[in-house]
């Protein structure tokens, strides 16, 4: 008697739902591809992309938004770039309110949120990090990725073992995909470093005077609360301090090293011959002392082992239980970006800018960076 | 290099398809199919 075989009804409904579940995780991957709007203010005077300037990035996923606010006096150009890396949200925050609420009377500000746009399209591996935060404003919820400090590797991959950057440095080879370890960049080369490139290339056929990096890292690294200048910069970088510590921010300069390549305040200064700052807050969702990390992390920035590590003196910033929340983050920035726009004009009159509707810091502290956001369309 | 990738996740997945409908205990059955939904994102690139 032969024996037939059993039909695999378990094997089948296994199947169909492992097929149910890459359905839905597959949409909540693909949603951080969505990019969060962004509401341009009436002081824009131009929206491009950086393909506009290097099109080699045209269709691709390094390209990325570029919003230009001219003056109807000449003065200087400064470049703002948020989302260098994009789980750094107090950059690419800053980035938005300047988008939408600056108007600039003299000279122009170029401003780039999502300046490794791939970034933003994935979060890192490991991390257990939240896709998403959002900030309350005055028409409901404006919500925002957490990205990755690295492009997407669907974007860019494989990395090599050792990464020889533009500038010739060593480097372990993830660091391809890290927008600040690939200037100059190359046109040829990988996405990130076309990315670089590009953004080089605004510099140049923009005429920027002055280039501002805006990020954020853990309160245990030592370069936190800081400003990092090229050495070209650093009279600019010594007024912005004081004028800082004026204001009651607690500031400290970081020259940037020599030896150090391929990061913006090293080669903007280096190839593209402007003044060029690094701006560091400390952000407790990006630190490895952190509890379990979660969208109130990133907005409230209270941490209770923070401030275990800062009572035994592990870190390099004041962190007790009301945490470095959001706002007080954007604040910084903010107060950073005025104190290096004021200095550039008193040091280099010419050179002016002069911008309009700026978020005045304490108010940011006061009532949120949602409070200065744009009404949701 | 991207297609090399995917022929080599396509030629894993399907190793994996067959042991689910050969293996007839349902633990190990469960086992591979929850490792068929990392492959099959992996096929497809969704990350």
């Amino acid at each position: 008697m032969t024996k037939t075989k059993p039909f695999p009804w378990s094997s089948i409904l296994i199947l169909l739902g492992s097929l149910t579940a890459i359905f839905f995780s597959g949409q909540t991957f693909q949603a951080q591809h969505r990019p969060e709007p962004i509401y341009p203010g009436i002081g824009l005077s131009a929206e491009k992309k950086l393909s506009d300037y290097f099109p080699g990035l045209r269709n691709t996923k390094g390209d990325t938004e570029v919003y230009v606010f001219e003056g109807r006096d000449k003065g200087g150009t400064v470049l703002i770039l948020g989302g260098t890396h994009a789980n750094e949200p107090a950059g690419f925050v800053t980035a938005v309110l300047l988008v939408e609420n600056i108007r600039v009377s003299r000279g122009r500000v170029i401003v780039v949120p999502r300046a490794n746009a791939s970034a933003f399209s994935h979060s890192d591996p490991q991390e257990a990090n939240p896709q998403r935060f959002s900030l309350p404003t005055a028409s409901g919820e404006r919500w925002f990725r957490l990205g990755s400090r690295l492009t997407n590797p669907v974007d860019q991959w494989p990395d090599p073992t050792l990464y020889v950057n533009p500038a010739g440095q060593i480097l372990s080879g993830p660091e391809v995909r890290n927008l600040n370890r690939c200037y100059p960049g190359r046109p040829t080369g990988y996405l990130t470093e076309k990315v670089a490139y590009g953004i080089m290339e605004l510099i140049r056929r923009e005429h920027v005077d002055l280039g501002l990096d805006v990020h954020e890292s853990a309160p245990e690294y030592p370069v936190i609360n800081a400003l990092v200048f090229h050495e070209n910069s650093a009279d600019l970088a010594s007024l912005t301090l004081m004028a800082m510590q004026a204001e009651g921010y607690d500031i400290r300069l970081e020259a940037s090293p020599q030896n150090l390549r391929g990061l913006s305040h090293r080669e903007w200064g280096d190839f593209g011959h402007i003044k060029a700052v690094l701006i560091e807050t400390a952000n407790a969702s990006h630190g490895r002392l952190k509890g379990k990390p979660s969208a109130s992390l990133i907005v409230d920035g209270k941490d209770k082992f923070y401030v275990q590590a800062a009572r035994r003196g592990r870190l390099f910033v004041p962190f007790d239980e009301n945490g470095i929340p959001l706002k007080l983050r954007v604040a910084r920035h903010l107060a950073a970006i005025k104190a290096l726009l004021d200095s550039l004009g008193e040091l280099e009159p010419e050179k002016t800018v002069v911008v309009e509707g700026l978020p005045a810091p304490g108010g940011v502290e006061r009532m949120g960076a949602g409070a200065f956001l744009r009404p949701r369309r | 290099m991207r297609l090399v990738y995917q022929i080599i996740v396509l030629y894993l997945t399907a190793c994996l398809t067959v042991y689910l409908f050969r293996e007839k205990k349902v633990a190990s059955q469960v086992g591979a199919g929850l490792i068929l939904i990392m492959f099959l994102l992996r096929l497809l690139l969704v990350k």
